[in-house]
């Protein structure tokens, strides 16, 4: 880009004769100096002669000066503006590649209007105006696609334009801008802009303010519209997480992040209703002004679902401020069954105490109510050891092994299937294990994953007895899922003292040590096998050669090894706007011809038809992928096939969509911050401003140039003072008063 | 001027120098003392009237042609003579006329030197004459000590005025060979004319075994240039013109008029000048009294 230098008033430049003021001024003052007698001029002159060169120099630098000055003055008074060729344009020969942020910050209400309302309003104006280019492409960021290519129809455009709505997604504006100007970089018109209309928010202008495709495109102007207020009253959740196996009885924990976008602290209530029970807990919470540390800040609420299937909720606020649409954040969940525990008794002595009963131990951890009303994810079930071949593996989750002594090889078999499918089995070994046993059938004698042992079992070690010797339990692995969180300190974890227990060798590469003794030994080790996980023990789940089950590290890891059993309940069912959604119904194993997938929208009449989508089969079944995810709510949907009854399926289950949560951080950037981002990104044409006319005019003036007037006034002004400083130093304060008698004309 | 009848004899300030006159008397005896051996011998022989004899008188000095032809006792007197003759002389020319912001102008101040001076060479009985010259010798007169030459000498400084250009080394060379004893010779005057010259014709005065004090007479502002602003000088003797931005030449013009000044106060050392610069901001008397004083101590 060029600039060129031009002048408002050219005529004014006449002005630059008075430069020849100083030469004028010098001749009539030689004439002007005022007459003095003075005894005798010899010295005069003689000083004159060596100094003549250095006044003369002085004389014609400082006429110079003045001269300078003087043309500058004019100058500046005809106004001279730097204006850059190949500036701003309007009208035919533009093409205009405008994004339209439809993201739901957007839909921020100030007084009558929202954010998007006003966008549209100059969208249309853009393309209806007297300035309207002769090519547009209109990009939305949030669904509602306008057009993918530049079109000098600018009606069907604007019509379009009227009928897009919020999305609630992210809004992708890097990736609008980039598509923009690739659409304008194949146009060959002179003029080429970006317009995009948006509220500036921070998550989604950061990113473009890197964007690389804007410092390629020096040519193109990006013209913002900010359609965002200067302040907004919002509280908005941001996030929802939920944590804990969807096991019915099992406590949920719903994790809500708020955001206070206002600038003001607020206080909020904010509440958990569930589908089934209504509004469940309600909390208040103090929330600091944005910009503030505290002005985010997470609730929990803690419920259990007691009943298996799909189970929804909602976290919600009890407000109304100016962005409705982030105050609610739904959930859905598929709840299952309790945890079925097998526990399967070793050899226990008829002459034991109860309590040295490792079954009655693992199960009193299982299930401490005795009133099997209460609330509780697991269900456990004892057997003896020989009963082991005719229980149900498949039926169950988890497999507590306490203190077998040996098993058989259809018993060996029948374990190894029920990892291999995703079960879990515990061995607690104890008194009367057959080492050799152990290692012979379900050891070495496995595939490749090892054999379900994590290691082969060597020796039993250590005396059982009042003056025994016991080793400690000097390390947990407190970060491992069934350690973790039971207490805050390591040292609570070391509770456990170990008198005899069995050698294990090093765990092969697939194992790993949970809690380990203090001479090194694992004690807890766990291991992957199919899909399942084998977790071993190498001492009793009763007290006989440890006090491990008595200590507060026995029930809390029996309950979690129960809990993580069921890998498979994790899902959240909780989609963002625009996301594929898979359905994969349960139990479905051969569908009936022509049998699709029936989704029903959110906010669906009893008009509204539900959207049909087919299933696909692939190697992890039967499934349906359905897209059209814009709506924000609870999503249900029911495998159906032809012929059958309104309330008869093969399956059914439900979805939502919550919105983006970093757009409920309504924080805008700041214009100038993100000129000055763009700017050193060596993007030079950007304007922002609140209105299209705003944006334009600044454009306009940019392209104009710059008038240096005032500069060029202001240092005239500073080096005629320094000009005036530097030629009077010597002058006194007020001129020579001559006395009349030193007056060659009054004297005479 | 108080109680004074003079323009340039003021009482009150000579009056403060009653000590002074012993002071210069001194100092006039320390120069005759260089230039005649001789001590002061009483009467000399130049007459001067008789009285008659009255009983006591030195029977020495009795005129015995008068006793011849009157009959009666008369006793001679005679003038008494001094061993020393001062000529002061006075430059008048047109340059001695600038004042600049002061109050009196050179020549005043060179007028009121030369009375002052005149009185106190009268008072202690040396002979004192006065010439007043510019490019000629505007009026000569010739020693003498008595009341009424000393008011003769005042009355032609009130009658003289500036009027002329200066030539200083031809009208020295004049006097020097017009005044045969030798003397004391007082020049008063800025000496705003070829300083080689000016040397040379005061050289001419100590070849001719005169002792010379040269009063140089400087207004402070031709020392200085005080000027701010650019103005057109003109030369009080020439009437030349010159346009001079001070600026520019003061402090050259300072050095150069410092040169000149040094210039004078060497080559007069060099010939065994007394040289006094005199600024005419500073009160003659006190002038005076601090160059004695000097001089008093260099004789001792």
């Amino acid at each position: 880009m060029t600039v060129a230098l031009t002048f408002t008033t050219p005529l004014l430049l006449i002005g630059a004769l008075a430069a020849a003021v100083p030469f004028v001024l010098h001749l009539l003052a030689s004439v002007r100096a005022q007459e003095v007698f003075f005894p005798t001029l010899r010295f005069l002159k003689m000083s004159m002669e060596k100094t003549a060169r250095r006044r003369r120099i002085q004389h014609w630098a400082l006429l110079l000066v003045r001269s300078v000055l003087l043309a500058l003055l004019a100058l500046a008074v005809a106004e001279p503006v730097s204006r850059a060729t190949g500036g701003w344009l309007t009208g035919r020969r533009t093409a205009a590649a405008i994004v339209l942020d439809n993201s739901y910050s957007m839909a921020v209400k100030s007084q009558t209007s929202s954010r998007f309302s006003k966008a549209q309003t100059e969208l249309n104006a853009l393309l209806g105006g007297d300035d309207q280019p002769a090519l547009a492409a209109v990009l939305t960021t949030n669904g509602g696609t306008v057009s993918r290519k530049l079109t000098a129809r600018l009606g069907p455009l604007r019509d379009a334009v009227a009928k897009v709505s919020v999305g609630y997604g992210r809004a992708p504006i890097s990736q609008r801008v980039a598509a923009a100007i690739k659409l304008l970089q194949n146009e060959s018109i002179p003029q080429r802009s970006v317009y995009i209309l948006s509220d500036l928010q921070r998550n989604s202008f950061e990113e473009l303010a890197s964007l690389r495709a804007l410092a390629q495109a020096q040519d193109i102007h990006i013209l913002i519209v900010n359609t965002a207020d200067e302040t907004v009253e919002n509280v908005g959740i941001s996030d929802l997480e939920i944590t804990g196996k969807r096991i019915v009885d099992e406590v949920l924990q719903f994790t809500a992040t708020l955001v206070n976008s206002s600038p003001t602290d607020r206080v909020v209530d904010v509440a958990l209703r569930t589908g089934a029970g209504g509004v469940v807990q309600r909390l208040r919470k103090s929330l600091r002004a944005a910009g503030h540390e505290g002005s985010s800040a997470t609730v929990r609420f803690r419920h259990r679902f007691n009943r298996i299937g799909p189970a929804s909720g909602e976290v919600f606020l009890d407000l109304n401020d100016d962005l409705a649409v982030d105050n609610i954040r739904r959930f859905s969940l598929n709840i299952g069954r309790r945890i079925k525990a097998l526990v399967v008794r070793g050899q226990a002595s008829t002459t034991d105490a109860p309590t040295f009963d490792p079954a009655m131990m693992l199960r009193v951890a299982l299930q401490p109510y005795v009133d099997a009303s209460n609330p509780w994810p697991i269900s456990p079930q004892t057997i003896e050891a020989k009963q082991l071949a005719a229980a149900e593996l498949h039926e169950m989750d988890v497999l507590f092994l306490a203190e077998v002594s040996d098993f058989t090889e259809k018993q060996a078999r029948a374990i190894e299937t029920f990892v291999r499918d995703g079960g879990t089995v515990v061995f607690f070994l104890g008194p009367g294990l057959q080492i050799d046993n152990y290692n012979n059938q379900l050891g070495q004698k496995s595939d490749a994953d090892g054999g379900l042992l994590p290691g082969k079992l060597l020796e039993c070690v250590g005396e059982v007895g009042p003056d025994a010797d016991a080793v400690a339990v000097d390390w947990v692995d407190i970060r491992h899922p069934y350690f973790e969180g039971f207490y805050e300190n390591l040292s609570d974890y070391l509770t456990v003292l170990v008198q005899r227990y069995v050698r294990l060798a090093a765990p092969a590469r697939v194992g790993r040590v949970l809690v380990r003794l203090a001479n090194g030994d694992p004690l807890v080790t766990v291991k992957n096998f199919g899909t399942g996980r084998v977790v071993l023990c190498t001492t009793t789940a009763s007290p006989k050669w440890s006090n491990l089950p008595t200590t507060g590290l026995f029930l809390p890891m029996a309950v979690r090894i129960s809990v993580l059993a069921r890998q498979e309940l994790t899902d959240d069912n909780m989609y963002l706007p625009g996301s594929q959604v898979v359905i994969k119904p349960d139990g479905l194993n051969e569908p009936p011809a022509g049998a699709v997938v029936s989704v029903t929208l959110p906010g669906a009449d009893g008009n509204s038809q539900p959207v049909p989508v087919a299933l696909k089969k692939t190697r992890e079944g039967d499934l349906a992928v359905f897209s059209d995810t814009a709506r924000l709510g609870t999503y249900s949907w029911k495998v159906v096939a032809p012929g059958m009854g309104p309330g008869e399926s093969f399956g059914s289950g439900s979805f939502v969509v919550n919105p983006s949560g970093p757009e409920s951080c309504l924080e805008s950037i700041p214009a100038g911050r993100f000129i000055d981002a763009l700017h050193r990104s060596g993007v030079k044409r950007v304007y922002v401003g609140s209105t299209l006319g705003e944006v334009r005019a600044a454009a306009k003036t940019a392209s104009q140039g710059r008038n240096w007037w005032d500069l060029i006034l202001s240092v005239v002004i500073i080096l005629l003072v320094v000009e005036a400083v530097v030629a009077n130093r010597f002058r006194g304060r007020r001129g020579d008063v001559v006395e009349s008698h030193l007056n060659p004309r009054l004297a005479r | 001027m108080a109680n004074s009848v003079y323009e340039y004899f003021e009482p009150d300030r000579v009056g403060k120098l009653k000590k002074l006159s012993l002071l210069a008397r001194q100092a006039v005896e320390g120069f005759i003392s260089g230039l005649h051996r001789s001590p002061h011998r009483g009467f000399s022989v130049e007459f001067s009237e008789h009285r008659e004899y009255s009983s006591g008188d030195d029977t020495r000095h009795l005129d015995w042609v008068a006793w011849g032809r009157t009959d009666r006792y008369y006793i001679k007197q005679y003038e008494q003579e001094t061993n020393l003759r001062t000529y002061i002389l006075l430059d008048v020319s047109n340059s001695m006329a600038y004042r600049y912001h002061g109050q009196i102008t050179k020549f005043a101040y060179g007028c009121f030197l030369a009375a002052c001076l005149s009185y106190l060479m009268c008072r202690q009985q040396d002979v004192v004459g006065m010439i007043a010259f510019d490019e000629k010798v505007r009026f000569h007169l010739t020693p003498g000590s008595t009341p009424v030459h000393l008011d003769r000498i005042f009355r032609h400084l009130e009658d003289v005025q500036p009027a002329s250009k200066t030539a200083i080394a031809p009208t020295f060379h004049d006097l020097a060979r017009t005044i045969a004893k030798r003397g004391l010779i007082i020049v008063i005057s800025d000496l705003h004319d070829d300083p080689a010259e000016i040397m040379k014709a005061l050289q001419h005065f100590v070849y001719k075994k005169h002792q010379i004090i040269v009063f140089h007479v400087m207004d402070s502002a031709e020392m200085s240039l005080p000027f701010k602003n650019v103005v057109s000088l003109v030369d009080m003797e020439t009437d030349e013109r010159l346009q001079v931005d001070p600026r520019y030449v003061q402090e050259a013009y300072c050095a150069e008029m410092n040169r000149f000044i040094e210039h004078y106060r060497k080559e007069c050392s060099d010939r065994n000048i007394e040289y006094v610069l005199t600024p005419t901001d500073t009160p003659y008397d006190m002038m005076l009294l601090n160059y004695l004083a000097r001089r008093k101590v260099l004789l001792k």
